[in-house]
Order: structure tokens, then sequence, then C-alpha cells
């Protein structure tokens, strides 16, 4: 008797508990997923995301060649990269559907095309007589060589660093992370590259330029990659910011929302943080070789762009008028088409360092960035 | 799956005769109430002559609808003509732009139609792709080589007429000057006419489509399937709303643009009807849904008894549209000038859309058993 009332116990419970376990979304339950060490996944494609970083890589390149006195750039040449027609006359072949700027910001791509119109303009200086003249501009100690416009300006890295932020950045945090991409299906798989869901994320992924082994492997860094790399040293978040992308993508493949969302603020946290801390660094740059025009100038160019990229991030700590603020006292201007670098006074540089250290508590590090 | 297999084992290992009453009520219960489903009926076998419905929004809304527009435009071109003729001055000025302000108010109504016969021509292409890109306006212009039916570009209709009677010059006397000139080869006249003219041709041919051929399929076209008229409604009505939400309020006043605010993007920016054409659109989308005065999706959904909040979702999708339209009903000025002074009440409205849209676009069509089956935005795939 005692035998068979404690085996129905013990069925009952487990009936009960079949019951109470068996309902798929319940929001008690832990994740039952493993997220893999490298962004191993399956039908994961990001070519079109690599395809621009190379053409940001190509404009980049041919940017440069334009510091030598006697290159003149060409702006119908540097117009016809950044929105990949005809003229263009990449090295490689790039698929006609992938383009720099329709995947720029919208408003920022007109600001964008300035931009190139004016390097090419300024390329046709030669070596810049004085400083304030347009021109190549030289370090004192004769080893290190900028282009620079009137206004103290070196396009060739507000150009790069400001499409990094305007394009790469705020399509990955803004865009592929947004509302409209983060509410797309995640049930059909498409052959080789996953749901309509998976396929955002991994896109997002595709324009941090970073391999998918990363922090373990640095090889083959690009753009973001890179400068969220040397900001590890101090800040160590190529780790938190690498396995964020990773249990995103696997939550997703598990339709575990939830967790997607908490590795959607993580990332946009982390990112933005290494960027504030990138611009820190080059203001630190700035101050430390003041006195030497060209390197100043060209370490304020990189700050101000950092900077203005910040704009670009849906989940931004800083608002729009903040981040405005902010050009206007280090770049003397929040338009990026009218920055003006002569004046920007040693305060002004400390001033916006000390807010920017305050509003990403990065106050410990600021100067050692 | 596992729960029913479980509860066989358990079943088959003992000899059912002597379970105690008290457990079988319990495997009962278990068998009868499922995971996360709630115990309403089954909404797509509802009871509802959709016919009627067909037939109601057909004869009654966008039939009609089309004969206006058709009407205002032949208005729009009669007192083009008198504007360009000798001798014409501000008076006909007036007179034209009124004509083309009926014409816009009455392509409201109809934008929401785009299926059938005014899909076939890219109708809403044709006549309302804005914000306009007046470089390539002027282009044309300049060139005189152009084709006006070509769906992707944002260089016709209604926009370039906006552009031409109130946007090309500062006067109303340097504007008359400007599209009078007819030195040139190829000039403003022209190109104005040819609008109008391309905006006639394509609106006549989506009515005498309806009239003559499409309104029987359409009447006739019943069931749940992709490419059933009640998948094109609601198919439809979504990817109007969606145009609403983003072009006409998203994106002008910066929701969509990382809160950095577009007025000069929005709807009409030239004439200053931004604010009358917005609010005649959510009336339209309403009208779709409603059915006006007969038989429409809001009834069918109604009879579904399907909830939202406590509500029925039929009435809390008609709570969506007045909340969208309210805040708008505060400004007085058209919307890029709001947008600069007051863009808090103008996104009162978006933060509406957006509500709407996930009732819309999610609820409603799971309650009627219809797949979403456009693509938004499919250009910016990759």
């Amino acid at each position: 008797m005692k035998n068979r009332s404690s085996s129905w116990l013990i069925i009952s419970f487990l009936l009960l508990s079949l019951f109470t376990i068996g309902c798929g979304d319940d929001e008690g339950n832990q994740p039952s997923y493993s997220v893999p060490d490298t962004y191993q996944f399956e039908n994961v494609d990001y070519s079109g995301q690599l395809t621009r970083l190379s053409m940001l890589n190509g404009l980049k390149d041919y940017m440069k060649t334009g510091v030598s006195a006697d290159v003149v750039l060409d702006a119908e040449q540097l117009l016809a990269m950044y929105a990949n027609t005809a003229d263009a006359n990449w090295g490689v072949a790039y698929d006609d559907s992938k383009q720099l700027k329709n995947k720029t910001f919208e408003s920022a791509q007109s600001d964008f095309e300035a931009l190139l119109t004016q390097l090419a303009a300024t390329s046709a200086h030669g070596n810049a007589a004085v400083s304030g003249a347009a021109g190549v501009a030289v370090s004192l100690d004769g080893s290190k060589t900028y282009l620079l416009n009137e206004f103290g300006v070196e396009a060739i890295q507000v150009i790069e660093k400001g499409l990094m932020g305007a394009c790469l950045y705020y399509q990955a945090t803004s865009v592929y992370f947004g509302e409209g991409k983060m509410s797309g299906d995640n049930s059909a798989v498409v052959e080789g590259k996953g749901t309509e869901m998976e396929h955002a994320w991994d896109e997002a992924f595709g324009y941090l330029g970073v391999p998918q082994d990363f922090p373990s492997n640095t090889d083959g860094l690009f753009f973001w990659g890179n400068y969220l790399n040397d900001r590890n040293e101090l800040l160590m978040l190529n780790q938190a910011l690498m396995e964020a992308f990773r249990t995103g993508r696997a939550a997703i493949s598990n339709d575990d929302i939830a967790t997607r969302d908490q590795q959607i603020t993580t990332i946009r946290n982390l990112w933005e943080k290494s960027i504030a801390a990138t611009a820190i660094h080059y203001i630190n740059s700035t101050i430390e070789n003041f006195d030497d025009y060209a390197i100043r100038c060209h370490a304020l160019s990189e700050a101000v762009a950092f900077t203005y990229s910040l704009k670009f991030n849906e989940g931004r700590s800083l608002s729009n008028s903040e981040i405005d603020d902010l050009l206007l006292e280090i770049g003397g201007s929040s338009n990026l088409t009218e920055l003006d670098l002569l004046n920007i006074t040693l305060v002004d540089l400390e001033a916006a360092r000390s807010t920017m250290a305050e509003k990403f508590e990065l106050t410990e590090q600021m100067l050692e960035l | 799956m596992r729960k029913s297999l479980l509860l066989l084992f358990l079943l088959a290992s003992k000899p059912v005769r002597s379970m105690p009453f008290g457990f079988a009520v319990l495997i009962s219960m278990t068998l009868l109430v499922s995971c996360g489903e709630s115990t309403s009926e089954n909404p797509c076998s509802v009871e509802f002559d959709r016919i009627s419905m067909y037939e109601n929004l057909a004869e009654n809304l966008i039939i009609p609808g089309f004969e206006d527009l058709v009407e205002n435009i032949d208005q729009l071109q009669a007192k083009t003509d008198l504007f360009f003729a000798e001798g014409a001055g501000e008076a006909e000025l007036l007179a034209l732009r009124q004509a083309f302000k009926n014409t816009y108010l009455s392509w409201q109504a109809v934008e929401p139609y785009n299926f059938g016969p005014a899909e076939t021509v890219f109708l809403r292409d044709l006549l309302n792709n804005f914000p306009l890109n007046i470089q390539a306006m002027e282009a044309n212009v300049y060139s005189g080589n152009y084709n006006l039916n070509t769906p992707e570009t944002y260089d016709k209709g209604l926009p370039a007429l906006d552009y031409l009677l109130f946007g090309i010059a500062d006067s109303d006397a340097d504007i008359m000057a400007l599209l009078k000139d007819q030195s040139q080869e190829s000039n403003f006249f022209l190109y104005f006419n040819d609008v109008v003219a391309s905006m006639y041709q394509a609106s006549l041919q989506t009515l005498d489509a309806w009239q003559e051929t499409y309104q029987a399929e359409f009447i006739d076209n019943d069931g749940t399937a992709a490419g059933s008229s009640l998948s094109l409604m609601v198919n439809a009505l979504n990817e109007h709303f969606e145009f609403i939400k983003r072009d006409r309020i998203g994106i002008p006043t910066g929701a969509l643009t990382l809160q950095i605010p577009n007025p000069n993007k929005v709807e009409a920016y030239f004439s200053g009807l931004s604010r009358d054409l917005l609010v005649a659109s959510i009336n339209s989308s309403e009208n779709f849904y409603t059915g006006m005065g007969g038989a429409g999706l809001e009834n069918y959904l109604s009879e579904t008894k399907a909830r939202k909040n406590e509500q029925l979702l039929s009435a809390v999708i008609l709570q969506s549209y007045e909340d969208m339209r309210s805040p708008l009903a505060n400004l007085e000025s058209s919307l890029e000038v709001e947008i600069e002074n007051n863009n808090e009440i103008v996104l009162q409205s978006y933060a509406a859309s957006a509500t709407q849209l996930v009732q819309l676009k999610t609820d409603m069509p799971s309650v009627l058993c219809i797949s979403i089956t456009y693509i938004d935005n499919p250009s910016d795939s990759d």
C-alpha cells in the first residue's frame, strides 16, 4: 500500500511539473542554449559590409596620395568612389549594388561630398608656406606631413573617421540594431544568410571590422576594429564587446529576444565608450603637441571626427546638442564642412576632455588615454 | 509534444481502471489546457459577409475617389491652360494654385488603394514621390530629356508642381516670369504641362481599369490567400500607413533619423500644405479601415471579437487614428514650421502612429489570418 501511494505521488508530481515547465515561452527560464567562443554560427554572411570596408580603405588610400605636394586629387574620382559609380577607378571590381554613400546617414551625405570636393581643391596646393595656409604641413622634426586646409583641418581624417561614424557605426548601432531590422522575420531561414533577424545582426557585426575569433586574434582589424583594439589596454573592453555580439546572435537563433536586447544595449554602450576614449586620446595628443602646428592639427582633426561619430548611435548617451557643443568647442563649428581649428585653445581642449571623461566614466584613465 | 508523449507512456504503463478519479481529472485537465493559447474561437472562421465589404469599398470609396481625382486633374489642366495663355496674371496663378491644392487633397483620398490598376501604373510613384529632388528635376527641364513614367525618380508629379508653383522664385511675379518664359527650347512651361498630362493619363487609366474590369474581379476574389482581395486590402492599408508614419512624420520630425529633424523633407514643402495633407492622409487611411458608411475591415475585425488592452481591437485601432490626429489639431502652421517650433507636439502624432503600426501590421493580420506580403524599403537590404 505504501509503495503504491508513493508512486502515485511521484507520477502526480511529474505531471504537475510537466504542466508548469512544459510551456515554451516561460519567462522564468534560464537560456538553455550555448554561446560559441568565436563568431561561428550557421548561415553567416556579411560580405556586403566587408565590401564597404574595402571601399573605405580604397578611398583612404587614394586620398592619402594627395599628401604628396605634386599630386592633385580628382574631385570626380573621390565622389565616384564614395558612390561607387563609373569614374571610381577602383583597382578591383565591386558589386554595383554596394556603396558607402547610400549607407551614410542621409543628411550627412552631402556634407561628405562637400568635404571630398574641398579636399581635392586643397590638394592642388603644394607645400604650405606658413601655418594657416592650405597645403602640406610638416611636423617640427620634419618626419610627418599632413594635407591641411586654411583652417588647419586635415580633411582626410575628417572624412575617413567621419564616415566610420556616419556610415559604419550608424548602420551597425542604429539601422541593424534598430526597431525596423530587429523586428524582421526570425523563422524563415534563407540558405547562407539565416533569418532576416539573424542576417541583420551579422551585418551589424560585419561593420565592426574584426575577425571571427577576435580578440584572441587581432589580425585583420579594419577601422573600428583597429581603434577599439587600441583602447583595449586601458579599457579592456574587447572581450566584453565581442561576447555581446556572440551572445546576441545566439540569442536570436534561440528566439531569446530579451537577451538579444540586453546585448544591443551593451554593444551600443561599449562601442560608444571606446569612441569617446579615442576622441580623448586624440585630444591628449593635440595637447601634448600643441606647439607643433602640423601634428596638432592632425590630432585635432581626428579628435573632432571621433567626437562627431558619437552622434550616430540610436542609444547614445550624449544628446545631439551636447555633441554639437563639443564640436563647437574643439572644432570651431558643429557643421562638419565649416570646421576651424586655428583658434582652439588648451582651455577648450581640456574642457571638452573633462566633459567626455565625466559622461563616459573615463576620468580615471583620462590622462593616459 | 514532450508532454503528450510522457502522458501516453504513463497511461500505457498503468492499468487505466486502477487510477483514482481525481487523477483522471488531472490528466484531462493537462490535456485540455495548452500553453500560452487563448481559449477564444478561431477567428478565421467568423461569420461575416466579406463580399459586402469589397462591394462597399469599390463602389463607394475607390471608384468615386478616382473619379474625383481625374476630375480634379482635368480642372488642373484647364487652369494650367488659362495660366499659360497670353495676358494671364496673378488671378490665373491663384486659380492654378487652388486647382493644384484640390488635386493634392483628392489624391490623399485614393492614395491608400495602391493595388490592382493603381499598382500596375505605379500611380503613387508617378504622382507623389516626395521630397522632390530639385537638381534632378531641373536637369530634366534644361535637357528636355526625361521620362515621367519611371517609378523610382523624385522629379515629377505633385511635388514637382509644388516647387514650380511656389518655390522657383521668391515673389509671385518672379515665379510667373520664370514659368512663362518660353525663350529656351526646353522650359518650365513644357515640363509643367508634361507633368500634368502624365498625371492625368495614369489616373484615367486607373479609373477606367476599375470601372471596366477590376471592380468585378475585386468583388469576386474572396479568401485569405496572398493575392485575395482581403489580403490586398490589409497589405495596402499597412503599406500606405507605413508611408504616412515614415515619410510624412517620422523622417521630417527626426524620429527616424536619430532625433535630428528634417523639416525640409515634409510633403508639399513649398506650398505649405503639409499639415493639411497629413491630416487628410490619416483620414483616408481610417476611411479605408472603417469602410466609411458601409462594411469595412473595422466591422469584420469587430465580429471576430478580438481584444486588445481589455477593449475590442477594432475600437483600439479607431482610437489610435484619433490619437494621431488630435495633436495636429492644435497646430496652426504647416508642418515644417511646427517641426522647428513645436516638434514635441508633432512627435506625439508619431508616437501614436508607432502604436498603431503594431495594431495594423501585427495584431489585425494575425486575427484575420492574412500574411503581410510587401517588403518595406526593399532597397535597404544588405
